[in-house]
Formats: C-alpha cells, sequence, structure tokens
C-alpha cells in the first residue's frame, strides 16, 4: 500500500486522530497540529507503513503517540525555559501566559489527577471507542497491563468523587 | 457511589464533540504531507538550515584548519646549540638525584 492509499484510509479517523493528538500533547492545539502533520508526513514518506498486524485505527493512534511522544522529548528542555520565563513574568505582546483550559467540574479535575497511563487508557476506550485490547495495541503495552491501568483509574475515580461529594 | 462508566462516556463524549469542532482540515493536512511539509504552517520551518549548519561548520572548519600558518618571527636554534653544548650531564645528576640512586663513581666529587 503506497502512501498516498493509506493516506485516503485516514481521513475517516481524522477527527479521533486529532483528539488523540491534543490528549498526547496535554491539550496544546498548536503541538497537536504539528504531531499530526509529522504523522502525516511519515505516512506520506512511507516511513511508516501499516503491515496489517492490527486494526488501521490502533496502528495509527499508536503512531500519532509514539510522534507526540518524539516532539514532547525535543520540546522538553524549550518547555521547561519557556515556563521558567513565564513564572518570571514574562509576556508575549501583553498576552498572559498560556494555560490548560480550567476543569469544568469534578470529574475533569478528578481525571487531571490521575497518572498519564491511566488517563491514556480512559481516553481511548471513552473517548475513542476501542476495546481494552485496541487500547493496549495503541499504547504499545501488553492488555494485561492496560486492563490494570484501565481497573486501577476507574478506582482511583471512585475514591476521588468519593472524597469531592464529602466535601 | 454509582459506576463512573457512565459519567467517564458522557464526560469523553462532550470533550469529543467540542474537539471534533476543532480538528484542521484533513484535506489541507494531506496535501501538506503529501509535499513533505512538516509543519502545519505549510513549510518546514528552517528548510534553509538543512544545508546552511553543515555549510557554516564546513567553513568554519576551513578557517581554522586551512588558513596559512605564520611564518616563525624568531629563530631559536643557536641558543638552543649553546644550551646543549654548555650542557654537563655530570653535574646534573649529581645536583639533581639522591646520591643512592648514582653509580658509585658519580657520588664522589671529582
Amino acid at each position: 500500500m503506497t502512501g498516498a492509499q493509506l493516506l485516503a484510509q485516514l481521513e475517516p479517523l481524522h477527527p479521533q486522530a486529532y483528539g488523540w493528538a491534543l490528549h498526547c500533547c496535554g491539550g496544546d492545539g498548536h503541538a497537536a497540529e504539528d504531531v499530526l502533520q509529522t504523522a502525516y508526513c511519515r505516512v506520506a514518506e512511507e516511513r511508516a507503513s501499516f503491515a496489517e498486524r492490527s486494526e488501521l485505527k490502533t496502528w495509527w493512534l499508536g503512531v500519532v503517540r509514539m510522534v507526540a511522544m518524539e516532539q514532547r522529548r525535543r520540546a522538553f528542555f524549550r518547555m521547561e525555559k519557556l515556563r521558567a520565563w513565564f513564572a518570571s513574568g514574562g509576556r508575549i505582546n501583553g498576552e498572559d501566559a498560556p494555560s490548560q483550559p480550567a476543569p469544568d467540574d469534578s470529574l475533569s479535575a478528578a481525571i487531571t489527577q490521575l497518572p498519564a497511563r491511566q488517563r491514556q487508557v480512559l481516553h481511548l476506550v471513552f473517548y475513542q471507542e476501542c476495546s481494552v485490547t485496541e487500547a493496549a495495541a495503541a499504547m504499545r503495552i501488553s492488555v494485561g497491563s492496560a486492563r490494570q491501568h484501565y481497573e486501577r483509574a476507574k478506582a482511583r475515580l471512585r475514591t476521588l468523587l468519593a472524597s469531592h461529594e464529602r466535601t | 457511589m454509582n459506576e463512573p462508566d457512565d459519567q467517564l462516556r458522557a464526560h469523553f463524549q462532550r470533550q469529543r464533540a467540542n474537539e471534533e469542532r476543532r480538528a484542521p482540515a484533513f484535506a489541507a493536512m494531506s496535501a501538506r504531507a503529501r509535499t513533505g511539509a512538516a509543519s502545519p504552517r505549510g513549510e518546514h520551518r528552517w528548510p534553509w538550515l538543512a544545508w546552511a549548519a553543515p555549510a557554516a561548520a564546513a567553513i568554519v572548519c576551513a578557517i581554522i584548519f586551512l588558513r596559512p600558518q605564520p611564518a616563525p618571527t624568531h629563530d631559536y636554534s643557536d641558543r638552543i646549540a649553546a644550551l646543549i653544548a654548555d650542557f654537563d650531564a655530570l653535574t646534573f645528576a649529581q645536583n639533581t638525584l639522591p646520591s643512592e640512586f648514582l653509580p658509585a663513581a658519580f657520588s664522589v666529587p671529582l
């Protein structure tokens, strides 16, 4: 399958891939666009090829995740400096520092308190409507690990929501 | 406390609906990908860097290693020859080495 053919097959998955890229980039829209564009380039240049060992969707979500991780690694030190600069009161053209959207309810707040892996598995299951097996394939971990992350995430959410209701 | 599945599903579906509206157009992104543009802004951010960085490094290396070396301005060969001629190995050894390391003939002042 050529890169162009694969790109055509990825079109229906585009909104979901963008949502996943956003999740992998911590909600940063510009970074998510960069990640998705780089992932599409990899497909067009046939550096990422689909070997049909899994579903197209899980393979594609895995590619997006890997590209996001690479970009995050590359951007880490740059972002640390930028954060320090914003923390010291830096402004761009009078604008405030970009911030994460404020959680709108207790559930959002609880989800942000979960470890990254647990948030990823919840996103894949409830947002991308993957099964736990598909989530494991997209995250490149074993099904057992994915299931553990999934169960622990829900248990932790229950605890967090219960403590929130008590207060 | 209810099972949070329904809550989670509703939360993520709401989020998904919001984000899908913000998704950039696929057509534009795939067209850029076919031309090899790695940035959504339409092209590589610094396309010139691919050739400019190695070229600059090569120029710096050429300047450092291939520049003409200045001719020596002083000739010390006479002074070095005089020092060698004046060098007295026996006196040097007697003055610098402890006596137990010297051969017996050396430890006796001449």
